[in-house]
């Protein structure tokens, strides 16, 4: 049970960062590209004043959800420490690109059009880097399924799908709330980015039994398929003709997180027992007993404290 | 270069840029929340003026430290997998407190430098930087904990094939070193950025000399060299007394290093202070180590040589010596100056002859930081986990990942240059109003 509770405390943090993320990414490609929030109208102010204080708390999530794995599962550290030197380093360095470039378009006046450039591209890739290149050594390492390249495409061309839609529709929703007038219509763009998400899912899912056929036999993922169904039906038929209120937006945005949120705990949860597929599984990684309750009396105690903060850091800033 | 050898200077490299940025991740927040306290209860807007204009340096070097410290963390995964395996069986206690801390850090972070004209209150806001003050505290704290533990290594124990069993993370995590060496690397950060923070007002003096044509600007610059002369007077004063108690720590539970930093070469009684090379004080370690000259202090002929760390971290020792001493020296002939009537009349304090000690005192108290973290890892050699796990055993045999990590150096040095280039030109198109 404790271990089941572990990798909960490991999987949540990681879905905060991810949708965190898709959001932030986002915002740096609006206030590098203003033209397609609306310049002139207020959408790169809005976006920037969005990031600058929150960036900084995103990147803990991370640090939080990977310092977890290695807590609760030191069973596991060496193994994919050694397996995923090369893609965690390029993701890194995706990552640092993106800082530095962050830094020079933020703080810097009068950035130029290559560290402009430069950001988009990192902001644009470090979600599908993720994706594609750590993801897949989880859900296959060992395994003889073949299609490892296939694999790591449509892991980011999903993590690139989401992450236009989760930050289209967040930003049209902050925009209503701003009244901050948009030069394209956030609703038609919004659409057309869960359409695209929607079809990039059904593949993905469609794939699976071929790519990683372990996790298309798994119950969670058989539960998710029928909840991303559902919800995909809701965002196609109950709300594309949306209405233009606040409200409506905050639904949309919620849904789009709902229907990332449906595939990724999918993937996620029909992965267990197994942590690096074959070789590692929860229970043989996890932690010794004593460290195990030192971990989740800690996690209680800094909850307690953190998730008040993040409340209060939202409610000023989101 | 062999893999071992390429990973220590690798390591090297990316614990000096990660320090850089971390210590003044933990020293400005102390002084822009004292600088905005005075201002509130001085009704002074020079202090408040002060600590909004330090606050995009406390930003900027968060995040920087954050980037830096996070890509550590992800280069010792990578690179050492075998140590990792063991801290993360053993002493990850630590680092999933300091994951919370970071939390409060950053979170506060941006509720502080984005709110100065949110609040009604000025009280409110300074009380926003609390919570930034004491989780950049308990990071380093508990960070340092974990080093403290590669030299204290306790918490578990080993069966008979050498597997870890009985971890006590809590134990591992209070560990004997623990009290010398966070309290002396903290105490540290602060009053380096002090020390920092003094020197680049007296830069200002050194340019601009002392009769500023600009009157707002030269007050501002004296306020803030008293201000950061005295908080890195207390604190150096602080770094020396925890300085010698982690020396004495040391030769107690360390004693090849000891050894080696002292360049004690044979065990014996009366053993002399030596310092560089010429200076010698008869007698004068023995003292220090156990308060009389009869106490005997192991020499490194008491080691086999194969523990013997390599000996030229007696080199710095020394620097971290002579640094300590200019860091006492300086504020205090700085604060005679300035509070001694007659040579205040003279404007003495602010003087090129006294501004030019303080700017290379700044710079120096950077140097010794390095040269300490330099001393503790090197000393600590050839173990990673002291007299449990060799470094050559530590580091992963993988040639693609040592490979790739050739791209880190560069990485540091883009990010060092963009965070300075960002910070610099803030500050150069922001001048005080």
């Amino acid at each position: 049970m404790n271990e089941y509770v572990a990798i909960t405390l490991v999987i949540v943090p990681l879905f905060l960062y991810a949708v965190l993320l898709m959001i932030e990414c986002g915002a740096t490609v609006f206030v590098a590209v203003p033209e397609l929030l609306g310049a002139g109208g207020g959408g790169e102010k809005m976006a920037a004043v969005y990031i600058a204080p929150l960036w900084e708390t995103t990147n803990v999530f991370l640090v939080f959800a990977f310092v977890s794995l290695m807590a609760f599962f030191p069973g596991a550290v060496s193994i994919w420490g050694r397996a995923l030197a090369v893609p965690f380093f390029v993701f890194l360095a995706v990552m640092g690109v993106r800082a530095i470039a962050m830094l020079l378009v933020f703080y810097r006046k009068g950035a130029g059009r290559f560290a402009k450039a430069l950001l988009v591209c990192a902001a644009l890739a470090s979600p599908a880097v993720f994706a594609a290149g750590i993801v897949p050594y989880f859900l296959t390492a060992g395994a003889p399924y073949g299609g490892g390249p296939l694999l790591a495409f449509c892991l980011g061309g999903f993590a690139l799908a989401a992450t236009f839609l989760v930050s289209f529709s967040f930003f049209g929703y902050l925009a209503a709330r701003r009244a901050v007038r948009t030069t394209h219509s956030m609703d038609f763009l919004t659409t057309f980015f869960a359409l695209v998400f929607i079809l990039v899912v059904i593949l993905l899912f469609l794939m699976m039994p071929v790519l990683v056929p372990h996790i298309a036999g798994g119950a969670a993922f058989h539960a998710s398929s029928s909840f991303f169904a559902g919800l995909s039906v809701l965002e196609l038929v109950l709300l594309v003709p949306s209405r233009r209120d606040r409200k409506d937006k905050g639904r949309r945005f919620a849904l789009s997180v709902a229907l990332f949120a449906a595939a990724f705990f999918g993937i996620a949860f029909a992965q267990l027992p197994y942590l690096v597929y074959p070789a590692v599984t929860v229970m043989g990684a996890f932690t010794d007993p004593a460290t195990a309750h030192a971990m989740f009396l800690v996690f209680g105690a800094g909850a307690l404290v953190t998730l008040p903060s993040l409340g209060i850091l939202y409610y000023l800033f989101a | 270069m062999d893999i071992v050898a390429f990973g220590r200077a690798f390591l090297g490299i990316t614990m000096a840029f990660h320090i850089f940025f971390a210590l003044f991740g933990v020293g400005i927040p102390l002084l822009v929340s004292l600088a905005e306290l005075i201002g509130i209860v001085r009704k002074d807007g020079d202090f408040t003026r002060m600590a909004q204009r330090w606050t995009f340096a406390m930003a900027a070097f968060f995040v920087a430290g954050a980037i830096s410290g996070t890509v550590l963390a992800v280069v010792f995964a990578v690179l050492l997998p075998p140590f990792m395996a063991i801290v993360s069986r053993v002493v990850i206690l630590p680092f999933y407190i300091e994951t919370f801390a970071f939390f409060i850090e950053a979170i506060f972070l941006g509720i502080y430098a984005y709110t100065w004209d949110r609040f009604k209150g000025k009280w409110t806001h300074w009380l926003a930087s609390l919570p930034i003050v004491v989780a950049s505290c308990a990071s380093a704290f508990f960070i340092t904990t974990v080093n403290a533990w590669m030299s204290a290594p306790q918490g578990f124990s080993t069966d008979a094939g050498g597997a870890i069993t009985g971890v006590d993370q809590w134990a591992a995590m209070w560990n004997a070193a623990v009290p010398t060496r966070t309290g002396h690397s903290i105490l540290s950060y602060y009053a380096t950025t002090a020390f920092v923070f003094a020197a680049l007002a007296a830069f200002r003096f050194v340019r601009k000399g002392w009769k500023d044509k600009n009157a707002s600007h030269r007050r501002h610059y004296e306020k803030m060299l008293v201000f950061s002369i005295i908080a890195a007077f207390v604190f150096s004063l602080a770094v020396v007394a925890t300085g010698d108690d982690s020396a004495r720590y040391i030769a107690q539970h360390e004693p090849e290093k000891f050894a080696a930093a002292e360049d004690v070469v044979r065990t014996g009684s009366d053993e002399p202070f030596v310092f560089g090379g010429p200076v010698a004080v008869p007698g004068a370690l023995s003292f220090l180590v156990g308060g009389s000259e009869a106490t005997v202090v192991e020499g490194l002929n008491a080691f086999d040589p194969a523990t013997w760390p390599p000996l030229g971290i007696h080199y710095l020792f020394d620097v971290m010596i002579a640094i300590g001493v200019l860091m006492l020296a300086v504020p205090a002939a700085f604060l005679i100056f300035r509070f001694v009537p007659r040579l205040r009349a003279k404007h003495g304090a602010f003087s090129k002859a006294m501004s030019w000690p303080i700017v290379i005192t700044g710079a120096a108290s950077v140097v010794a930081v390095e040269a300490g973290w330099m001393f503790t890892e090197i000393g600590r050699q050839p173990y990673t986990i002291n007299g449990f796990l060799l470094t050559q055993n530590a580091f992963t045999n993988s040639h693609a990942a040592i490979a790739y990590a050739v791209a880190f150096p560069v990485f540091y040095a883009a990010l060092a240059i963009a965070t300075i280039t960002v910070v610099a030109g803030y500050y150069r198109r922001n001048e005080i109003v």
